[in-house]
């Protein structure tokens, strides 16, 4: 090469060796380092050569820098520094992997390199070092290990540092260069600097790169991570992550515990080996609700060739077969305030009910399942009183178990009705006081009131009793929280030296805008007490009847309950009209205006609210087949028959239900037609001795039935009888018997009538026709009515040949009578 | 006549009706069996001559109730007619 491009290129490595300042300022970085790790604790901590170098860096120190850079999955620590004539011992440095704990129970390994050059002044030595250090900033560092000597020509170095809980093994380019044991007593880091000799100078511009680090665990971590502590779910799956790094080998099991400590399921999972694995594994045979518990037991092979194995110390224990979707309330509250809460969550199994618990009380919840698995609890209540945090979840209630949903916490605030102080400032109620004069002049008046107040539907109200027996000219009522209404009721007398007392009765809705109430007072001397008898149209008292007396002039004057005697009394005016109002429940209101010159009113309400008797069998007609005169047979089948007709009210439903004597059940049938109709059913009557019958109808809500019964006749063992014998003579004609048809029959019929006659004639000296006729009349009512042998003439009525014989006979009789 | 033979016409007659009904009992399940297996329910499938037996055979226990009362009947009658 020539000569002058030699001396370009040496230039080019002269103006790259550029002296620069190194950074006076200490700064921490965190790192994300390789291999999928994060160490939140590893810093990287540039110093100042001047502060913490163990010599003196005299003389111009020139300028010094360092920097870090994360790039390309590794992490480079620059330094440059120059110390002129004088020398130092250490400069251009850094310091990583600060402050880590002896037994933190994990062991490092940090691969990385080192490039760059050194410069040492003359008959000095130059190097670049990694310390483990205990303490700060290397002035009381110890050196454990160092990776090169003096000279450049030895830059790059490829280095390894292997740290346990025993200390740092040191290997350079390969070669191991020392192992040195920790300090138990401190914290220790891991320095990095040039260095030269005493007196001498020197400059330094080196890269430290950390490419791989590994920070192993002594044992594997196992982390549940799905389904948590007394989670409820319903899914089947299991999450778990396992942190095992430079374990090989690493597997993991999954067992399953029900309720009563038996393992359900134990799952094994190979080939985990990794720094961090998660995993999530489905558990098919989990389809039982119910509490169960589970953790992870995983193995490995460390580094050291050590088979490790790790169980967490608790189980963890859940629910399955019910997951909690979403809850909707209000986290804040007031007592008395209407609240609704909601619960929407998924159940494997059904829920039956649910109880509602607040505070330590249980309500019923609404249950409704719009989807298969999917339900909405609600409830809504009034809070009770109270304040502080509230505890609340739903106990889901199956044939089978019970389970609560997570406890939810709502914060209940005071709600406070009181005389307006410097606290509670906001007015909803002022009442003040006036007479009841032309003048209308303002007055003050002494008040005894009770006053029931309540933020939400009332079944849960607070009480203020306020008494002031001195005379005041009014009363502002303040509430808090000033942003609610409230509903109240109101009950007070007021009085004062002059009038009469009066009572003023009222419930009223009350906001933070001001309600004026103004009330009346009559002076004694203006006027009289007038008493009110109310009574209903029988002349008795009705007691509790609300009067309220008005005026046209001044609005509303007073209000009263009647006693026990129908009575009240009130102080007014006997020159000035009011209107008087009773109300009492189950009666109409009445309204009446008078001008009180008696002392006694009688005042009549109308109407009653008493509900009258309803007939409900009006217009109701039935029938049941079979006719109940008759009996049934054992063994048969009938057809049951209620045809039932409504011609008054509109039935709900009718119908009726079969039963044995013992009440064993037979059938039932009913119809929801509103005007009535036919209600069948077919039953076998069986070997029961009796079938009863309980036929009703529904009206109104109102039930109305009635019982009868049917006698079973055993028909068994009757084929003896003589009745037998005319039964199968009957049914033989009928499908032939030698040749014979009915005339036949009838004929045969007619012999027997006229010989039998003839021969008891004869024989018995029957002569009168009377006694003939008589004798032919029962024999053909045997063969007709009593066998049915002797065929009647189309279209005539049953039985015609005998009521024809029976119309003979009668004139008959009465010829030979008259005769 | 003496009042002592109408007595005991009178107890032969009630013995004799007594030991006659005891022994329709026995004769019911003869008559059932008969009837069951000549079929005599099932008119349309059996010949007339098996109805005419039939007929005869459902007449068995009311001729032998028959007989029976007149026996014990007539052993009264006929004492008291003496």
């Amino acid at each position: 090469m020539k000569s002058k491009y030699k001396f370009i290129i040496l230039a080019l490595f002269a103006t790259f060796f550029i002296v620069h300042t190194v950074s006076a300022s200490f700064y921490y970085s965190d790192r994300d380092w390789m291999d999928g790790f994060e160490d939140a604790s590893i810093n990287t901590t540039l110093w100042n050569t001047t502060t913490t170098t163990s010599g003196t860096c005299s003389g111009d120190q020139g300028t010094q820098s360092a920097s870090v850079v994360e790039a390309n999955d590794q992490v480079t620590i620059s330094t440059q520094a120059n110390c002129p004539a004088g020398g130092g011992s250490r400069f251009g440095s850094g310091k990583f992997f600060t402050d880590k704990n002896y037994n933190d129970g994990y062991n490092y390994r940090i691969v990385g390199s080192i490039n760059g050059t050194i410069t040492e002044g003359s008959g000095g030595d130059s190097a670049v070092q990694v310390y483990i250090s205990y303490g700060g900033d290397g002035s009381t560092d110890v050196l454990l290990g160092e990776l090169s000597e003096a000279d450049i020509e030895i830059l790059p170095i490829n280095y390894t540092i292997l740290i346990n809980n025993t200390g740092a093994v040191f290997y350079r380019n390969g070669t191991f260069v020392s192992s040195n044991n920790l300090n138990t007593a401190v914290s220790w880091n891991v320095l990095y600097f040039a260095s030269s000799s005493s007196n001498n100078a020197g400059s330094s511009n080196t890269d430290l790169n950390i490419y791989d680090y590994y920070s192993q665990t002594s044992n594997i971590i196992v982390n549940l991570t799905f389904p948590t502590s007394n989670q409820s779910v319903i899914q089947n799956n299991f999450n778990f992550s396992i942190e095992a790094p430079l374990f090989t080998g690493v597997n993991s099991t999954i067992f399953l515990w029900n309720s009563s400590g038996s393992i359900v399921n134990s799952t094994f999972i190979g080939g985990m080996g990794s720094h961090i694995n998660s995993t999530s594994q489905n558990i098919s045979n989990l389809n039982t609700s119910g509490t169960y518990k589970w953790n992870v037991f995983s193995c490995g092979i460390n580094i050291s060739s050590s088979s490790i194995c790790s169980f967490p110390s608790a189980n963890v224990t859940f629910f399955y077969g019910m997951m909690e979707n979403q809850i909707v309330y209000n986290t804040t509250s007031f007592e008395t305030a209407f609240e609704s809460f909601i619960a929407n969550v998924s159940s494997l199994f059904t829920i039956t009910s649910a109880n509602f618990w607040y505070n330590g009380t249980a309500y019923a919840t609404t249950v409704t399942n719009p989807a298969s698995s999917n339900y909405i609890l609600t409830n809504s209540l009034d809070i009770p009183l109270g304040s502080g945090s509230r505890n609340f979840f739903w106990e889901l209630i199956s044939d089978t178990i019970s389970i609560n949903t997570t406890s939810n916490q709502q914060t209940v605030s005071q709600s406070y009705l009181t005389l307006c102080n410097s606290t509670i400032s906001t007015t909803y109620l002022n009442i003040s006081f006036k007479n009841e004069t032309d003048s209308q002049q303002s007055v003050s008046a002494q008040i005894s009131a009770i006053i029931n107040y309540w933020l939400g539907g009332g079944t849960v109200y607070k009480t203020l009793s306020y008494v002031n027996t001195s005379s005041n000219p009014s009363y502002p009522f303040c509430f808090s929280p000033q942003q609610e209404s409230l509903s109240t009721n109101l009950s007070m007398t007021y009085s004062n030296s002059e009038s009469q007392q009066r009572a003023y009765n009222s419930n009223l809705d009350l906001t933070n805008t001001t309600t004026n109430k103004m009330l009346y007072l009559l002076p004694t001397s203006l006027g009289q007490y007038v008493t009110f008898q109310i009574i209903n149209p029988a002349e008795q008292a009705i007691s509790l009847a609300t009067i309220s007396i008005n005026s046209t002039t001044f609005g509303e004057i007073e209000s009263k309950n009647t006693d026990s005697s129908g009575g009240a009394t009130f102080f007014l005016n006997p020159l000035i009209s009011y209107t008087v109002t009773v109300v009492a429940n189950g009666y109409d209101s009445t309204t009446v205006t008078i001008t009180p010159t008696q002392t006694i009113y009688t005042i009549q309400l109308g109407g009653s609210s008493s509900d009258e008797q309803e007939d409900y069998s009006r217009g109701i007609s039935y029938s049941i087949l079979p006719s109940l005169a008759s009996a049934l047979s054992n063994n048969t089948n009938y057809s049951f028959n209620l045809t039932l007709t409504s011609t008054y009210w509109n039935l709900d439903r009718f119908g009726f239900s079969l039963t044995n004597a013992s009440g064993y059940y037979l059938g039932s049938g009913n119809s929801t037609s509103s005007s009535g109709g036919v209600v069948n059913v077919n039953a076998n009557t069986g070997n029961n001795t009796l079938v009863k019958i309980n036929y009703y109808w529904l009206i109104n809500g109102t039930y109305s039935n009635a019982t009868a019964f049917w006698t079973v006749l055993d028909s068994s063992g009757d084929s003896w009888s003589i009745m037998v014998f005319f039964n199968d003579l009957r049914s033989y004609i009928d499908v032939g018997f030698f040749g014979m048809t009915n005339f036949s029959v009838s004929i045969i019929a007619f012999l027997v009538i006229f010989i039998f006659t003839g021969i008891f004639s004869y024989k018995y000296g029957l002569n009168s026709p009377t006694s003939i006729m008589a004798l032919v009349l029962g024999l053909v009512l045997f063969f007709d009515v009593g066998l049915g042998i002797i065929p009647n003439p189309v279209g005539a009525v049953n039985y015609f040949p005998t009521i024809f014989v029976f119309l003979i006979f009668i004139g008959v009789f009465i010829k030979e009578v008259s005769t | 006549m003496k009042k002592g033979q109408v007595a005991i016409s009178i107890y032969v007659s009630i013995f004799i009706f007594l030991v006659g009904i005891v022994f329709i009992n026995f004769l019911i399940p003869d008559v059932t069996s008969f009837r069951t297996s000549l079929n005599c329910s099932d008119a349309e499938n059996i010949s007339d001559g098996t109805k005419l037996t039939c007929l005869f055979g459902g007449t068995v226990v009311p001729y032998w109730i028959l007989l029976i009362v007149s026996i014990a009947g007539g052993i009264i009658i006929n004492k008291l007619s003496i």
